[in-house]
């Protein structure tokens, strides 16, 4: 398993949180920003009920970005008896904070509120709910212009999306140690997008996209109380997500041979995660052909490469096929490294404190 | 805080460990596995570590009842008591590894409480007082009551002395009907009057209990259960005595064994019209009821609780000079649970006294005696402090009080009437043990003896004079030399003073506390002496010499044998006498019997040897009085031995420099494997070795046999054997 500590430390490289010194000023901004969107709401008497992150910060699966560019995926939820009939109201209101408070390119989705904050590479996207008396959520759907009957606030779960994501039911033993490396999984093959498809292709595989694959694909056993090494889980995983039997793949042309990729939420609202507009110019289930058709083949192309990796028995082999996987945050050792994976920090750890940081009961008030 | 740092120390762990917004708070959480069931443990955020980070058990209403869980937020947080955070120290350095320890102990706490359902009950029941101090509502003042047993009684219940708004006054007293302890009744009942409460109070003792109910309304069902459980035999005494009895209040404290002793804790039942004590569902309705606090005065609950030694309780103490030595010496006995205290002093208290004294404005130009007695009964429930008013010397027509205390203690820094307070003692053979305690100024140092009739060492032998070996005017523990003056004066006749503060004279009252304490604990059981070293930097300030002791002294705080053998009292008659030459030689009686454990009579006995120590009486009166007895580091065998020099010579010089040279060395002893030794080729040849080192004085060899003894001497001339003339 001395594979594993390589991708420990790659796990280390590309982790984020929004703890991350990097991610303070993000960090800060957000929070200035909620504040003056919770002041507003106030005023507009639909006052924030609960705020809540989403996204990969959610759930704990953020990767570094290549670009150094950051996300905040933030909800407010509001009451429903102070909830406007028209949800877009409360969309307009998160648009004009934002575009007081110096964001570009500000702009009402369907189904969120998206701007940047271009000194900071920070890129924004605001979702608002109504919280029913049942806790149950809706969100606020439609944009600007959106008829009257697209302009709804639309029932959704994305708490439960964010529980479905974290969960370990299905996990049987040692359930912990098969949730992380579904984390470290999905980390893995967010970077392995960002590294492989032009801008315009990667923007189109969402990242919850594959979070969800991921999610049904990784499939540890149930009786085992260890993990496999990650190279090994995340083959089985791409061989899980290219199996026919899987169906994320539809055949949309055959000549020449052309796929939609179709994922859909496993919770409310249940709807497709890709989608295309059709020739009609209506939004439909699946992704664009050449969305489809480039994930399918460069996932084809990463079993490949990480069936060879398994082949290959020299660590440094098995580093330099990876490193052209994942890019250079998956390092290349200068020479075979100890076969340490149980080190709880890898190699950086420090030798000079073995013991706890804790020491027991010293002088003072006496035992107790 | 960096939580980046411990994330990505726990980033390969197997812990699942991640960052969490929770209710818009930043929060570390953790998903563990116990038993069964998924728990999750968050951590808010902190700016940083002051205690053992702290973890909340997400949805802690779930999980049942548990132990060391308090639950917060109705149910969704449980804080966790893993131990008490002030006790441990953190390695800010390391804030993971705190992060981790402090994991580790929450989930081995939660896997207990969680998985082991008996040690659970067991540990609710443990913390049941903690559990029910934390009911809402509670009343307003909080009932201090004494009981002396658990056993079913009423109270008369007294309420908060009026206009008082702090201390022991605000509290309502309940005086049971049992307690006939005067001297906790008047801690009780203070110097306030007190109106009696519009309702009486029962203690009531439960025979078993439930975990504590987590909210006031639960207190009626609670009560209804806990009636249940006063024990079969006292039920028909509660119905026939207490439960008829009609009032708009009931001050109810209950007893009931816990894993961790007996608790007391109470219940306050109110109603705006009067009836008997509920007893039926339906009845309870009628009644408010509010958790009382309740502070229980049970001599054998708080007296281990609070430090103090209830064997101390039956012991009688005089102590004589409440000056600030004796006023912080009467306290500290007093703290140690010493049950008589009799204190005694001629002096008022004055604004003069007030930085180096305990007492306070209350007790200006009052006398000393009486504010320490009173100070001593405010602090100390059980104790009984009796004030006199005499000086030491007019104990003397005090017999049968000296007689029936356990000890003496004299803090009144006058050396004359203390040895003249000794000798009456010796003289009327006095079997009570006496403390002198006294200090040295500017912070030199401060001294106590300790003289236990029947033991040997007495306060004589504290007063040895150096330089002649006889009694003297001054202690030959003192730290400055004598005659000089180390008094201040400040205006004339009579208002002199010894510059010293209160560190010192608490300092030396520690000493003397110690020494009283643990001879009245049985700890000590000789006569002993202690001393506490300080800085010379004052004395030699003002130009006071030291004393020899000062610099050799070394045992700060350590009590050593009193006994001095250049006392005469002490010593008593010497078991052998020699002559020889000009000499006299005595041998103590300690000698012999010390000599009578080396006496080769077993055939693997080896010869055992030392050096004899002694004193000159005179230019012809010797007496050997101590040895040095053989070390680890010398060789004995069956026929031979050999010394280790330096270590017997270490041994000598102490002794030498301790009696302000007066003791030294004077010869050796050793053991022959026969009834009646003579010397050996290589005995003379060693001796005569001695001699020529040492030709300022005679020197004696001893030679132990299996029966008898033999004593030679050397001086200028031929070896003699000496002669035993008694």
């Amino acid at each position: 398993m001395s594979i594993q500590i390589h991708f420990n430390t790659f796990n280390k490289k590309i982790y984020l949180t929004n703890r991350s010194e990097a991610y303070k000023k993000a960090k800060q901004k957000d929070q200035s920003i909620l504040d003056a969107i919770k002041a507003k709401f106030v005023e507009e008497e639909y006052p924030v009920q609960e705020s809540f992150l989403q996204g990969s910060f959610a759930v704990d699966t953020a990767i570094v970005n290549v670009e150094g560019d950051h996300d905040i995926d933030r909800a407010v939820a509001i009451k429903e008896e102070d909830a406007p009939t028209d949800p877009v109201k409360t969309k307009k209101t998160v648009l004009a904070v934002l575009e007081n408070r110096g964001f570009k390119n500000a702009n009402v989705k369907i189904p969120c509120i998206t701007a940047d904050y271009l000194s900071l590479n920070l890129h924004i996207d605001y979702t608002v709910y109504l919280k029913d008396g049942a806790g149950d959520y809706k969100l606020a759907v439609g944009k600007v212009g959106s008829s009257e009957e697209n302009k709804k606030w639309a029932e959704s779960d994305p708490r439960g999306l964010l529980e479905w994501i974290s969960g370990s039911d299905d996990y049987g033993l040692s359930s912990a140690v098969k949730r992380l490396q579904y984390k470290r999984l999905v980390r893995y093959l967010k970077r392995w997008r960002d590294v492989t498809f032009s801008d315009a292709v990667k923007e189109k595989i969402f990242s919850i996209g594959l979070t969800v694959m991921i999610k049904h694909e990784y499939r540890p056993d149930y009786f085992e109380t260890e993990v496999e090494d990650d190279l090994t889980a995340l083959k089985k995983v791409v061989d899980n997500i290219l199996s026919l039997s899987a169906n994320y793949f539809i055949l949309a042309s055959s000549s020449p041979v052309q796929y939609r990729v179709s994922v859909r939420l496993p919770r409310s609202p249940y709807t497709s995660i890709f989608r295309h507009k059709d020739g009609a110019g209506v939004w439909t289930d699946g992704s664009a052909k050449n969305t489809g058709t480039q994930l399918r083949n460069q996932l084809v192309s990463l079993q490949e490469k990480l069936s060879k990796a398994l082949d290959e028995t020299d660590v440094i082999k098995q580093c330099k096929i990876l490193n052209g996987v994942f890019g250079d945050d998956f390092e290349i050792p200068d020479q075979p490294s100890s076969n340490n994976s149980n080190s709880p920090v890898g190699k950086t750890a420090s030798a000079a404190f073995p013991t706890a940081g804790v020491v027991g009961t010293s002088q003072g008030a006496s035992a107790v | 805080m960096n939580y980046e740092s411990i994330l990505l120390y726990f980033l390969n762990t197997a812990y699942d460990i991640y960052p969490e917004e929770y209710n818009g708070r930043d929060c570390i959480s953790v998903k563990i596995q116990i038993g069964d069931k998924e728990v999750i443990l968050t951590h808010i955020c902190v700016s940083e570590f002051t205690c053992l980070p702290v973890f909340l058990l997400r949805d802690a209403g779930e999980y049942g009842r548990l132990a060391h869980v308090q639950i917060l937020d109705n149910g969704s947080l449980g804080a966790i008591c893993v131990n008490d955070s002030e006790a441990v120290s953190v390695n800010f350095q390391r804030p993971e590894l705190a992060l981790e320890e402090s994991l580790r102990r929450h989930i081995k706490l939660l896997k207990r409480v969680m998985c082991d359902p008996v040690w659970n009950r067991k540990e609710l029941l443990r913390e049941f007082k903690s559990e029910w101090d934390r009911i809402a509502p509670g009343t307003d003042h909080k009932l201090v009551c004494s009981a002396q047993s658990g056993v079913l009684e009423e109270m008369e219940i007294l309420q908060p002395a009026k206009e008082q708004n702090y201390g022991i006054y605000r509290c309502l007293v309940g005086i049971s009907e049992s307690n006939s302890d005067l001297n906790c009744l008047s801690y009780l009942k203070g110097e306030q009057k007190r109106q009696k409460a519009n309702g009486p109070g029962y203690i009531i003792p439960l025979e078993s209990l439930e975990p504590a109910p987590l909210d006031g309304q639960s207190l009626p069902a609670w009560f209804l259960d806990a009636i249940g459980r006063i024990p079969g035999k006292l039920k028909d005494q509660f119905q026939r005595k207490l439960a008829q009895f009609r009032a708009n209040q009931f001050y109810l404290v209950f007893n009931a064994p816990t894993p961790s002793g007996v608790t007391w804790f109470g219940l306050h039942l109110s109603s705006r019209k009067k009836g008997v004590l509920p007893q039926k569902k339906e009845r309870l309705g009628l009644w408010e009821f509010k958790r009382l606090p309740v502070d229980v005065l049970n001599k054998e609950l708080i007296m281990p609780r609070s430090g103090a030694n209830p064997t101390l309780d039956k012991k009688k103490v005089l102590l004589i000079g409440c000056g600030s030595v004796g006023s912080e010496l009467a306290l500290k006995l007093g703290s140690a649970g010493v049950g008589e205290l009799n204190v005694s002093d001629p002096d008022t208290y004055s604004l003069s006294n007030i930085y180096r004294h305990t007492l306070n404005k209350r007790f200006v130009d009052v006398p000393k005696s009486i504010g320490l007695s009173m100070m001593l009964s405010i602090s100390y429930p059980w104790i009984s402090a009796f004030p006199e008013k005499g000086k030491l010397l007019s104990f003397k027509d005090c017999p049968d009080l000296i007689n029936h205390m356990d000890l003496i203690i004299i803090a009144i820094g006058s050396p004359t009437h203390e040895r003249l307070f000794h000798e009456y003692l010796v003289t009327n053979k006095t079997k009570t043990p006496v403390i002198n305690t006294w200090l040295e100024g500017h912070g030199i140092g401060g001294h106590a003896t300790l003289d236990i009739p029947g033991s040997r060492g007495c306060l004589g032998c504290a007063y040895i004079e150096n330089e002649t070996g006889r009694p003297g005017l001054s202690s030959n523990l003192n730290f400055f030399e004598p005659n000089q003056s180390i008094v201040k004066n400040y205006a004339g006749c009579g208002e002199t003073f010894i510059p010293y503060g209160a560190i010192h004279s608490t300092q030396t009252a520690l000493i003397a506390a110690d020494l009283a304490i643990s001879y009245l604990e049985g700890k000590i059981t000789t006569s002993q002496k202690v001393s506490w070293k300080g800085q010379s930097d004052g004395a030699v300030a003002n130009c006071i010499k030291l004393s020899d002791r000062y610099n050799i002294f070394r045992e700060s705080l350590v009590p050593e044998p009193l006994y001095n053998p250049l006392c005469k009292k002490c010593r008593g008659e010497p078991v052998i006498t020699y002559t020889g030459g000009k000499y006299t030689i005595h041998v103590a009686r300690d000698l012999v019997d010390s000599w009578d454990g080396y006496r080769q009579i077993t055939q693997e006995a080896v010869e055992s040897a030392g050096l004899l120590i002694g004193h000159r009486e005179n230019d012809k009166e010797i007496w050997l009085d101590g040895i040095t007895r053989p070390k680890a580091t010398d060789i004995n065998k069956r026929n031979y031995f050999k010394l280790d020099d330096r270590a017997h010579q270490e041994d000598i010089d102490s002794v030498f420099a301790e009696s302000a040279q007066h003791r030294g060395y004077l010869g050796t002893w050793h053991t022959h494997p026969q009834d009646h030794p003579g010397p050996s080729p290589v005995d003379t040849e060693d001796w005569i070795k001695h001699n020529e080192q040492n030709t300022d004085r005679p020197l004696f060899f001893i030679i132990i046999g299996r029966k008898s003894i033999k004593a030679f001497m050397l001086e200028k001339g031929p070896l003699t054997e000496l002669t035993e003339i008694s």
